[in-house]
């Protein structure tokens, strides 16, 4: 009997060891840290309580960055799933027309942000960038805009993200209306809704579990980016594409604040715990049906 | 066939031209929608082949003339030591991540004991803690245990980072293997072990593939952790690479555009050959966050 207990455990000690000590050891860490000042590495902390939370309500830097976060969940919310619907139900096929777009605009996923950063980098490069080009082609150079300057440059960093974002929201929802039965399309079909009617009465309603994981992941996405702005703005002109996660690597590797820096980590962990809940709550009822 | 494409019937008198002229609205909307979503990339590729000259006088959407795919050799060549690097720490950190999250899978999936679904929704959670808030102390902890500077370090911390998505794909996989056959084994004497190594290694080959694809996009993509944990040129990912490489060669674009050719060839032929297996690797259990 107690031999048939251990030997799950042998199974899962791999897995949970590595994640205890390298993984969950660091959040407990992070968590301590951020109630302390320290300086780099090997320098000693002092307990400062909750100062590192209330220097960071005051700071600016910080603010800014909160607010562009803020932009850009909101952005993402809007637009990834729409456009992303509106593609996965034109895409919603199987010829082979169907296919090569579906490759085509798969695409971005396989791409990493450092490529993604420099791609758009040169699309939105001042005269020569392909953007300026492309409009100057078609007559419509007087659109042409300081594109990562500080009045549009977030916009368009949450443009080439929201690019990835809906790449990888299309297949989930393809997913999603695959798993929609016919019978119940044809059903509606038979009963007179128009296409019109059956969009909205019959498949939305249906993709909801899939629009839930295209929600939550373009929540998650905003809230944690980092990379992007890393690679094509750095936060500039003036902070104005700056945002919580950029910040946090700011405060840690470039100015030394370990401690301040954990606090900025805790933050955006405590925000997307908040959007997690109602997605993690789905999987593990579905995933409970299963492992019964 | 979509829902959209088939409007109502209600109307016998003329049941062709409405159908006929949704589809092709609809096949119009998506060339329109791809070639848009698609120009970021071929705009990149038109550059990689071209000359500075040339995008000065004939701007880059021109056919690149001169063509220039010598831009190649020279973002090969510079490169080459961050895809070596990128490579080292890419396969060890997938091998490791399917090793150990198959192990609980199996055990998450065919054992029963106390705590199962305690560890499962653990780990579930867990693949949604964002890197920031694991940054610092790890980064803390390699330099103090000497591991600062060493692939063995971002591949540890890989196979962390893995782990609870490849252990929801697993397991949700190894829940649809019909439970006689490790009954069946069990009965003929086969530890489990033996069940897991012989059995459920070969018959989760699907769900292998699938994460394999995945995991190799998202650690030979990952930038973060090649940035924080390694400082040392050569052992720096092509992901840091690219960057260096673009700050190396400011303006001279057309190379620039061909570096990042480079550095997306291995995850895009990846994605090309297996993009079934990506999708479905996707779609299969969760979605990462």
């Amino acid at each position: 009997m107690a031999r048939a207990q251990i030997i799950p455990w042998l199974f899962l000690a791999p897995a949970l060891l590595i994640y205890a000590g390298f993984g969950g050891l660091p959040i407990i860490q992070s968590l301590v840290l951020s109630f302390f000042d320290q300086t780099g590495i090997g320098t000693p902390a002092t307990f400062i309580g909750l100062k590192n939370y209330t220097d960071l309500v005051q700071d600016s830097y910080f603010q800014g960055a909160f607010v562009n976060t803020l932009i850009w969940m909101v952005s993402f919310v809007i637009v990834v799933p729409a456009l992303a619907t509106l593609l996965a139900v034109l895409l919603n096929s199987n010829s082979w027309f169907s296919a090569i777009c579906k490759t085509l605009l798969f695409l971005p996923i396989a791409l990493s942000f450092s490529v993604v950063g420099i791609v758009w980098q040169w699309i939105y490069q001042p005269k020569i960038g392909l953007l300026d080009q492309a409009l100057e082609a078609m007559g419509l150079g007087d659109f042409i805009q300081q594109w990562l300057g500080p009045d549009l440059g977030l916009a368009s960093v949450i443009v080439a993200s929201a690019w990835m974002q809906t790449s990888f929201s299309i297949i989930v929802l393809l997913a999603g209306l695959s798993g929609i039965s016919r019978e119940l399309v044809e059903a509606a079909r038979v009963d007179g809704a128009n296409a019109w009617t059956m969009f909205w009465r019959v498949t939305l309603p249906l993709l909801r579990p899939a629009m839930m994981i295209v929600v939550s992941s373009a929540l998650i996405g905003a809230l944690q980016s980092t990379e992007i702005v890393m690679t094509m703005t750095q936060g500039g002109p003036f902070g104005r594409t700056d945002v919580l996660g950029y910040r946090m690597y700011i405060e840690t590797f470039w100015n030394y604040r370990f401690g301040y820096g954990a606090a900025i980590g805790v933050v955006i962990t405590a925000m997307t715990a908040t959007f997690v809940v109602p997605y993690l709550r789905r999987m593990i009822s579905l995933q409970e049906r299963d492992l019964k | 066939m979509t829902i959209v494409d088939k409007p109502a019937v209600a109307d016998r008198k003329k049941p062709r031209l409405l159908p006929a002229l949704a589809r092709t609205a609809r096949i119009l909307a998506l060339l329109f929608a791809t070639t848009i979503f698609f120009l970021p990339i071929l705009g990149s590729l038109l550059t990689s082949v071209r000359t500075v000259g040339d995008i000065l006088r004939n701007g880059g959407w021109s056919i690149p003339n001169p063509f220039s795919p010598e831009n190649f050799i020279g973002a090969a060549v510079g490169l080459a030591p961050y895809l070596k690097a990128s490579t080292i720490v890419t396969l060890p950190s997938i091998m490791g991540v399917l090793l150990v999250a198959s192990m609980a899978s199996y055990a998450i999936s065919r054992l029963r004991f106390s705590g199962r679904m305690v560890v499962f929704f653990t780990l579930i959670t867990l693949s949604f803690v964002p890197v920031q808030v694991q940054l610092i102390p790890i980064f803390s902890l390699f330099n103090a245990i000497g591991l600062y500077d060493t692939y063995l370090a971002i591949i540890i911390v890989q196979i962390m980072r893995h782990i609870p998505f490849a252990v929801l794909v697993l397991t949700s996989f190894f829940n649809t293997v019909p439970a006689e056959l490790r009954e069946a084994a069990r009965v003929d004497g086969a530890s489990e072990w033996t069940v897991y190594w012989r059995i459920f290694i070969p018959i989760g080959r699907p769900a292998f593939v699938a994460l394999l694809v995945l995991e190799f996009t998202w650690i030979w993509n990952d930038l973060l952790w090649g940035l924080v944990l390694v400082q040392s040129n050569d052992k720096r990912p092509v992901t840091v690479g690219i960057l260096n490489f673009q700050g190396e060669h400011t303006v001279a674009w057309p190379l620039i555009a061909a570096g990042a050719v480079v550095a997306a060839l291995p995850t895009v032929m990846v994605f090309l050959l297996f993009q079934k297996h990506f999708i479905r690797g996707m779609t299969m259990g969760a979605v990462k966050g």
